[in-house]
């Protein structure tokens, strides 16, 4: 920690800067910023970690010790069926964690790895190893595909389990709107491909005042998808903000969604109703994100799905996030929570009674292949989803007249088209006529679509078919846009802990933070190492909280959000989302207002 | 002063399939315009310590790094160390890159500055397909100086 303490900058002083003094600055403390060896980490590679009767080695990687951040050597091996993660610190021990709850979804998942072309551009040089020189680095295999930027740390709710927002760290992070332009300037810079999706987070980012403008400027500096992940409450009570967020350009929300009943989702149960009823009127789609701990909310996952498709007029997708167990925790109690994508994957097919079942799903890289055609068809670079195989995995399901779900594989032959399009693309490379090419997909699409098994309402006129060729061969993509609004994305994204940290996903990942410091930091760095990361760079560009409150002439605690549980409760639309869920008259509102408060969130 | 380089073999089945064989030769361009290749060198076994500048060799590149070496299911890795003259002004390293997945071969050419405190600097990389060309940037070092 040394190093940072040695920068100290007066934020209050750049509350009028202009973007080229951010860029100064950020020029100027980048490198101090970046951890140092003896100061900050320890390596310990001279440890192999050992695989013991019973167990078979897939492969070695290298992670950090949870408890000191040494780089490690670490084995992912098989054990019953499940695969695991362990290495050893020379002064911490043994550290044993589940990797990935199924080996053969492991091995069927790790045949759809596709690799970026790493980026071009980087902010940092190669000082030290992976994952202690994040920036990009030029190690890093995959470009931006969501690029994150933290709004600010103030925030409404005190969760019990966050340590990130203003009042727990000790300061506010608020950037200026200067400031952020600077950021998401330096961010497009990124080559070959720059980022065009934006993900406005915090904190709760609908708290600033100033959120449409931030969303305008997100667009001016050419960013064509803007989300904002917000836990929605604000929306509740004012639809004009949810209909200027839409006039401004924002795409879609990611709003938390843990559970349909007030024990599974305490954290805004009761006003999400209220919200998707503003986001209608305002025209604004939604994406739900449960996050999912094992024995807390994980029997609810079907209905999670349901209550997307019944909802699917402004639901766009669920997109499901397994834990990360972050700070310290227990074997025991890893044991207790710990869920990942598998036993996810596994909980929905027997949930829905295998009407989404674990095959319907495929891992993020494996729609490499459409990126790699579209490339080597226009020859321009194309955004490729190129994270590890085991970070994320999704799937489309669509909602037939008869209300019945259908997943996209059942009708589609996913795997054959995919494979394909990497054929043809590896031809287009080789140099063949392009037009040659188009003939043999065009004769070929029907193919890999049975017109029987998909839903009713696309049957009419081979609708699947035409949609498939207006997107490849005539690269019309607003027959995208149609496909979404008839069906639900459910994605999964298990981002990852020291527990169970991996660097090979690290140099993969494709959702980055752009830092104060105009550095580009992967998901898994930022947040997972905070210290190194997250916290030491928003702190240093932090303004301590009785400053900030003699500034803004308000008070940081009267912020706190309070529920009035009766009224909401008592209103049409809660009714009207959750009776298919619960027995809303069953619930009293005594019980409502002490699971509010239980979780933290004061409530009448 | 010395010049370091890799040996390469490495096949990797997880996270993605690799099987990589990189083979460096090293021209070393002296001050009165003669260019040389260097076949002199001490070859030892590399090990963690070494990482970085194996990172720093191939990781942008050939795109890969001392983490794909750990996650490896077969890896040699041999460190070469080349004596320079005493009158060199730039190195010229050429890799030559065979990639047995997909039956590729390219070159990566990069050019070093020798500083006077005896630092190297990379002035270029350039990435070839063929001998030929990799060749004649080796020769336009002449005319450079």
């Amino acid at each position: 920690m040394a190093a940072a303490k040695e920068i100290s900058i007066n934020y209050r002083e750049l509350l009028n800067a202009d973007i080229e003094a951010f860029e100064k600055l950020g020029k100027e403390v980048r490198h101090q910023l970046l951890p140092k060896l003896h100061e900050d980490y320890e390596l310990a590679l001279e440890i192999e970690p050992k695989v013991r009767k019973g167990e078979r080695e897939i492969v070695r990687t290298l992670s950090l010790c949870p408890s000191c951040l040494r780089l490690l050597k670490a084995v992912i091996f098989e054990r019953e069926k499940k695969v695991w993660i362990r290495k050893e610190c020379p002064v911490h021990g043994e550290i044993e964690e589940i990797y990935w709850g199924d080996y053969d979804l492991y091995m069927r998942f790790k045949e759809w790895q596709f690799d970026g072309k790493g980026v071009k551009n980087t902010n940092v040089p190669l000082l030290t190893l992976c994952p202690y020189n994040c920036g990009l680095c030029p190690r890093h295999k995959s470009h931006t595909a969501l690029l994150n930027l933290v709004a600010t740390n103030r925030c409404d709710l005190s969760c019990w389990y966050c340590f990130f927002f203003a009042a727990r760290a000790g300061y506010v992070y608020e950037p200026t709107l200067n400031h952020i332009r600077y950021m998401l300037r330096e961010a497009r810079k990124l080559a070959p491909v720059p980022p065009k999706a934006l993900q406005i987070t915090g904190g709760e980012p609908l708290l600033r005042d100033d959120i449409i403008e931030l969303v305008k400027i997100a667009k001016e500096e050419g960013f064509t998808h803007v989300q904002v992940n917000t836990t929605g409450i604000r929306l509740a009570y004012d639809g004009e903000l949810a209909k200027k967020l839409r006039q401004a350009g924002t795409n879609v929300l990611f709003m938390s969604f843990d559970g349909v009943t007030p024990h599974t989702n305490p954290k805004n149960h009761w006003e999400i109703p209220y919200a998707l009823d503003n986001l209608r009127q305002a025209h604004l789609g939604v994406v739900l994100v449960p996050t999912i701990i094992r024995n807390v909310n994980d029997h609810e996952l079907w209905d999670i799905i349901r209550f997307g498709v019944m909802n699917m007029d402004i639901v766009r997708g669920v997109n499901f996030q397994p834990v990360s167990l972050t700070g310290r925790v227990s074997k025991a109690e890893r044991s207790r929570l710990r869920i990942t994508i598998p036993d996810t994957l596994a909980l929905i097919e027997k949930q829905s009674n295998g009407i989404i079942s674990r095959y319907d799903w495929y891992p993020v890289p494996s729609v490499a292949p459409v990126s790699h055609f579209i490339e080597a068809l226009t020859g321009k670079y194309q955004l490729t989803l190129t994270t590890h195989f085991a970070c994320g995995a999704a799937t489309y399901v669509f909602k037939d007249e008869n209300g019945e779900v259908i997943p996209i594989t059942r009708f589609v032959n996913v795997e054959e088209f995919l494979k394909y399009l990497e054929e043809k693309a590896e031809e287009l490379e080789r140099g063949k006529n392009k037009y040659l090419v188009m003939l043999d997909f065009f004769i070929k699409l029907r193919k890999f679509v049975d017109s029987k098994n998909a839903p009713k309402s696309l049957k009419k006129g081979k609708e699947i078919v035409k949609m498939l060729y207006q997107i490849f061969v005539r690269h019309d993509y607003s027959s995208l846009g149609k496909f979404h609004y008839k069906t639900l994305f459910i994605g999964m994204m298990h981002f990852q802990d020291l527990y169970n940290h991996d660097v090979a996903r690290v140099q993969r990942c494709d959702i980055h933070y752009v830092s104060p410091d105009g550095r580009l930091i992967p998901f898994c760095s930022f947040n997972v190492i905070p210290v190194l990361y997250r916290d030491r760079v928003q702190k240093l560009y932090g303004i301590p909280i009785k400053v900030w409150e003699e500034i803004k002439g308000v008070s940081l605690a009267r912020q706190k959000y309070k529920r009035n549980i009766t009224t909401l409760v008592k209103g049409e639309p809660y009714r009207r989302h959750y009776r298919e869920f619960i027995d809303v008259d069953n619930i009293s509102i005594e019980e409502h207002i002490k699971i509010s408060l239980k979780f933290g969130i004061p409530a009448e | 002063m010395e010049f370091l380089t890799f040996k390469v073999e490495i096949e990797e089945k997880i996270p993605k399939k690799i099987k990589v064989e990189i083979t460096p030769i090293v021209y070393a361009l002296l001050k009165n315009g003669e260019i040389i290749k260097l076949t002199t060198c001490i070859v030892e076994d590399f090990d963690h310590s070494h990482a970085l500048d194996f990172d720093l060799k191939f990781s942008d590149s050939v795109l890969i790094s001392y983490s794909d070496l750990v996650s490896s299911s077969y890896s040699r890795v041999k460190i070469l160390k080349y004596s320079l003259p005493r009158n060199v002004l730039k190195i010229a390293e050429i890799l030559e890159i065979k990639n047995l997945i997909s039956d590729s071969l390219y070159y990566v050419v990069n050019i070093y500055k020798v500083k006077e405190e005896k630092m190297f600097v990379k002035e270029k990389t350039v990435k070839t397909k063929s001998i030929d060309e990799t060749i004649n940037i080796v020769n336009n070092l002449c005319a450079s100086i």
